[in-house]
């Protein structure tokens, strides 16, 4: 074989040239072959290096070492790219229409009513106060006597009750857990009653049953300036910050001075919240010493509250649990 | 309670726009719920008010009590008119009795006037204004007078009544045809104003069409009366007939004004129709009438309970112009509230009052003190929520009172909680389970073509046991049916069945980190086959709820051909989750083995699992069905049931001869108590 100089470049450059420009897999372990297989031509000539006098010997054999392994190199990096594109064009078969729906997609919901008791709760918890609940069926004496609202009051007149026997009712709003509490519970207190009450009353504004939320803090140095304090805070965090309210005089027996909230809402006011600090009549029925121990109470109702927030209109659609209302929460 | 707005000037100068006016009333809680223009032949530019009035400010039924209210708001005087008193020429010759119930009762004769006469035309537009009819002059004045002072005053027609008056409880069934033609039967609790023969009026309420006075009434009895709120409170609202008269009564009319409407009244009627009056006979029982109480009042305690910092000048101002009496007492203030404010009692309702003319909207807003470290909150229940919500059912919220005959199809409930005054039949009684309810919802969206159904509410369910003890537990309810998710290009519609709500019933449990059974048991409204009770595994006398396939019979009544599964549980289980204790776990691998046995249908699962379990040694580590199988190929009255069945040991690897031993033992043990055998 000629190993001299011009021949060596010529078999270099020719399985450059081949190997780079084999179009696939088969062309370049064809290639492959020829130069570097048993008996290919780099081979071969590294076999007649014997054939060369000794003082050529050395550096011819360190040129076609060389150019062994640079040949290897591209036909490494070539039969990668080879393999890649196999691969690839094998996935790419099978490829998805992936704009079609997945699978098991369905989601249901929590009724906007329970939304909007979590969401207010959480606000309260985060103050300090407990979630607390009671009885649905109630006595006579906790949902209107130990709330300073003796039979015949006048202000008994604003409920309208349900009863069943044994001068038992369904309490009409969730102030007996208050009185509940501060009979059960330790002192000082803070507590916040969200559930459902009942009045016999239906049209397009009442429901037959319904949903409160209530808070009591009793505690040493309680204040109507910290009432309203808490209020307002509460009222930004549930309407936004720029909601603009107000508080004033309002008549509940079971707290003195009382206070109805509006909210500026469209043109005019919109009731929210009724608010005040507890009866001493009230604290005195459960055995708190209204010197000691002052306290206020606040409360609303959920419905209205999930209606500004939603954009609901029909207080009714919330009891009739139609999927194309629930759906949408 | 409705009023011209130029009555007003009669009492207070005042000077602001009708927009004050209202916005000052409604923020001192006399809230004026609408006013509109009126045009007046009296007066320029009048306006209606109309108030909603809250049932503590009695004495704000009247045009005094408004103007007295804008006069201590805008600080200006509040003017008392003074009428002139009426000559007596002729004598009072009744005799007045009565009792302790109606404390002051005034009378007045009158004779030879003219009730043909019409009542002056500017007080009938103010009457007319105030939203009442024009009726005679005599009633006209007597109206006038009620919505000037809120002294409810009544007339009779003298010649119409036989003799002495006497004011007392009615008879039982006492029977009194009213001035509305309508005649009620009343109770001993009732009180009338009687001649000797017959009720003539049905007191502070409503007078009898009997003695009542038409335009040729020539001579009338005046009556004048302060009633105390509570006898008469409930009566009107009983027989359906609130009048002018009964709100004011039972809210409580200023005791010291009898003299001066009756005298108000005379006058009136004197200048307009003439006539001849006797005397003022005046029935008072002094230790019956209500006396003014003074109250203790310490304006520091009072400015920390409203954190204000009102001044004793201002507050000094505010309950003088109120109409109270302050005195200076050894500590505090003794402050007298007048005769007609009622709602004044404790310190507290004067605090209100301070709160009130400062404005509410003028006390600070306070932080209160820094949250106290509570109870941690239990979030189990949400979390619970949370997963029904991800597995696509939706919450629905329903009333507690539910339809009788429903309830008897569906559910057993042998000691219903009725309602007395229910709504309506379909809404009568208290809910023993959530059944009924899911079961209403889910037919009502079935009917509008929905084909996935799944729903869950969570709420209170009554129920009563033999000695009448009421139970009213929470509960947590879901009802699936239909379809198990909604139709998808990759599979078709799947109808639930019993196993889809009990994988949900089992994750729940997961969830909560509860061990629990379940039992098969049968219950009404649900399939024979296909009902459990679910208990504590550590406690199964203690059911903690229960779900089964509702009962196809009863199904095909309300006309549902499909299978739809309920489950129940009670809440209060999911309120004791303590904190998850960690426990350390193996690093060695585990062994493990498939076994295939074949035993009677009758077998459950369950307990054939729970032998292999004691069975299975020290080292058991899990189990689980993987196959069921029943029908060719196994004899009739037997399945094929399979697990795969885990080991490992925290102290190394397990050698095969160990698990041979145990599976052997497994083996053995359900052929001598199942008499089942291993399936090669």
């Amino acid at each position: 074989m000629n190993l001299d100089s011009s021949s060596i470049n010529t078999l270099i450059d020719n399985a450059i040239h081949l190997l780079e420009s084999s179009k696939n897999q088969k062309s370049l372990e064809k290639s492959h072959k020829a130069f570097l297989g048993k008996n290919g031509s780099l081979n071969k000539a590294l076999k007649s290096l014997g054939n060369l006098p000794k003082e050529e010997r050395q550096e011819v054999g360190s040129r076609l070492n060389k150019a062994k392994s640079t040949i290897q190199e591209l036909y490494i990096k070539k039969k990668s790219f080879f393999d890649h594109k196999e691969i690839e064009s094998k996935l790419l078969k099978e490829g998805l229409d992936i704009t079609l729906p997945g699978r098991d997609k369905s989601v249901g919901s929590k009724h906007p009513i329970t939304l909007t008791i979590n969401k207010i709760s959480s606000f309260f918890s985060a103050l300090g106060f407990e979630v607390a609940s009671g009885p649905e069926i109630e006595t006579d004496y906790y949902n209107f006597e130990a709330l300073n609202i003796p039979s015949d009051h006048p202000a008994k007149d604003m409920h309208d009750t349900f009863y069943l026997q044994k001068n038992l009712l369904l309490r009409t709003h969730t102030s007996p857990v208050q009185i509940r509490a501060m009979e059960e519970q330790k002192l000082p207190l803070r507590i916040i009653c969200p559930g459902r009450v009942y009045r016999k009353d239906s049209d397009i504004t009442h429901t037959p049953m319904f949903h409160q939320i209530e808070g009591l803090v009793l505690e040493e140095g309680a204040s109507f300036a910290q009432l309203k304090g808490l209020i307002n805070r509460f009222l930004k965090n549930y309407f936004g910050h720029e909601v603009e309210t107000r508080f004033r005089p309002s008549y509940f027996p079971f707290t003195e001075p009382s206070a109805e909230v509006d909210i500026r809402w469209k043109d005019g006011w919109l009731e929210v919240m009724g608010c005040g600090m507890v009866h001493p009549n009230v604290l005195k029925g459960c055995g708190i010493d209204s010197n000691l121990l002052t306290g206020f109470a606040f409360g609303m109702g959920a419905e209205r509250m999930a209606m500004l927030k939603y954009g609901i209109n029909d207080l009714r659609t919330f009891f009739e649990n139609d999927f194309r209302f629930l759906e949408q929460f | 309670m409705q009023f011209s707005r130029n009555w007003l000037k009669d009492y207070i100068a005042l000077d602001i726009s009708i927009d004050e006016i209202c916005e000052q009333l409604t923020m001192a809680g006399i809230e004026v719920e609408d006013y509109h223009q009126r045009t007046s032949n009296f007066s320029k530019g009048d306006y209606i008010i109309k108030l909603d009035l809250t049932p503590n400010r009695g004495d704000c039924f009247s045009i005094r009590g408004i103007a007295r209210e804008l006069s201590v708001i805008n600080n200006i005087r509040f003017i008392t008119p003074s009428y002139p008193k009426i000559k007596d020429t002729i004598k009072f010759s009744k005799n007045i009795k009565s009792i302790k119930e109606a404390p002051i009762y005034i009378g007045r004769s009158i004779e030879g006037l003219d009730n043909s006469i019409e009542a002056p035309a500017f007080l009938k537009e103010r009457i007319e204004f105030s939203g009442l009819k024009s009726i005679n002059s005599l009633v006209d004045i007597m109206n006038y007078v009620m919505l000037e002072m809120g002294q409810p005053l009544h007339v009779f027609d003298e010649d119409k009544l036989q003799g002495d008056i006497s004011v007392r409880f009615a008879k039982n069934n006492e029977k009194i045809t009213l001035l509305d033609e309508q005649t009620v039967k009343l109770q001993k609790d009732c009180l009338i104003i009687s001649d000797p023969h017959q009720p003539i009026a049905f007191a502070g309420i409503m007078g009898s069409l009997n003695s009542s006075v038409d335009s040729s009434t020539t001579s009338a009895f005046l009556e004048s009366a302060y009633f105390t709120p509570g006898v008469i409170r409930g009566r009107a609202r009983r027989y359906g007939i609130q009048t002018d008269a009964s709100v004011r009564f039972e809210r409580g009319v200023d005791f010291q004004l009898q003299k001066i409407a009756i005298e108000r009244a005379s006058h009136l009627i004197q200048e307009n129709m003439g006539g001849d009056f006797s005397k003022v006979k005046a029935n008072i029982r002094t230790k019956d009438v209500p006396k003014l109480k003074n109250i203790g009042f310490n304006l520091v305690h009072s400015n920390k309970f409203l954190g204000t910092e009102i001044s004793e000048s201002d507050s000094k101002r505010y309950f003088k112009g109120l109409g109270c009496k302050i005195a200076k007492g050894k500590k505090h203030l003794i402050v007298t509230p007048p005769s007609w404010r009622f709602d004044l009692s404790i310190s507290e309702d004067l605090s209100e009052e301070l709160a009130r003319f400062e404005g509410y909207d003028n006390i600070p807003n306070e932080t209160i003190s820094e949250a106290p470290i509570g109870p941690l909150g239990n979030s189990t229940l949400n979390d619970i929520s949370n997963y029904l919500v991800n597995r696509g059912y939706l919450e629905t919220i329903t009333y507690s009172f539910i339809d009788s005959d429903k309830v008897k199809l569906l559910e057993i409930c042998p000691r219903p909680i009725i309602l007395e005054n229910p709504l309506s039949e379909n809404m009568s009684i208290m809910r023993p389970s959530l059944l009924t309810s899911l079961v209403s919802v889910f037919m009502y969206n079935k009917n509008r073509g929905k084909e996935v159904l799944k729903i869950y509410e969570q709420g209170k369910v009554f129920n009563q046991d033999a000695k009448g003890n009421i139970n009213q537990e929470s509960v947590l309810a879901g009802l699936i049916g239909g379809a198990n998710k909604k139709p998808h290009w990759l599979e078709g519609l799947k109808a639930v069945d019993f196993y889809d709500v009990k994988g949900n019933v089992e994750s729940i449990y997961k969830l909560v980190n509860k061990e629990v059974i379940f039992l098969q048991d049968r219950l009404k409204g649900f399939h024979p086959g296909k009902f459990s009770y679910i208990a504590l595994k550590s406690k199964p006398s203690e059911v903690l709820g229960y779900l089964g396939s509702l009962d196809p019979e009863v199904m095909n009544t309300l006309d549902l051909q499909e299978e739809v599964i309920y489950f129940q549980l009670n809440c209060k289980q999911f309120l004791d989750a303590g904190d998850i204790q960690f426990k350390t776990f193996s690093k060695y691998p585990t062994s493990q083995r498939d076994l295939s046995f074949l035993i009677s249908k009758e077998i459950s699962s369950q307990s054939l699992q729970e032998l292999i379990i004691k069975k299975s040694g020290k080292h058991f580590s899990g189990i689980s069905v993987f196959d069921v199988y029943e029908g060719k190929g196994i004899d009739k009255g037997l399945k094929s049931i399979s697990y795969n069945i885990t080991w490992r040991s925290h102290k190394g690897t397990l050698v095969d001869e160990e698990i041979e031993k145990i599976v052997e033992n497994i083996i053995l043990g359900v052929e001598k108590k199942f008499s089942g055998k291993i399936r090669q």
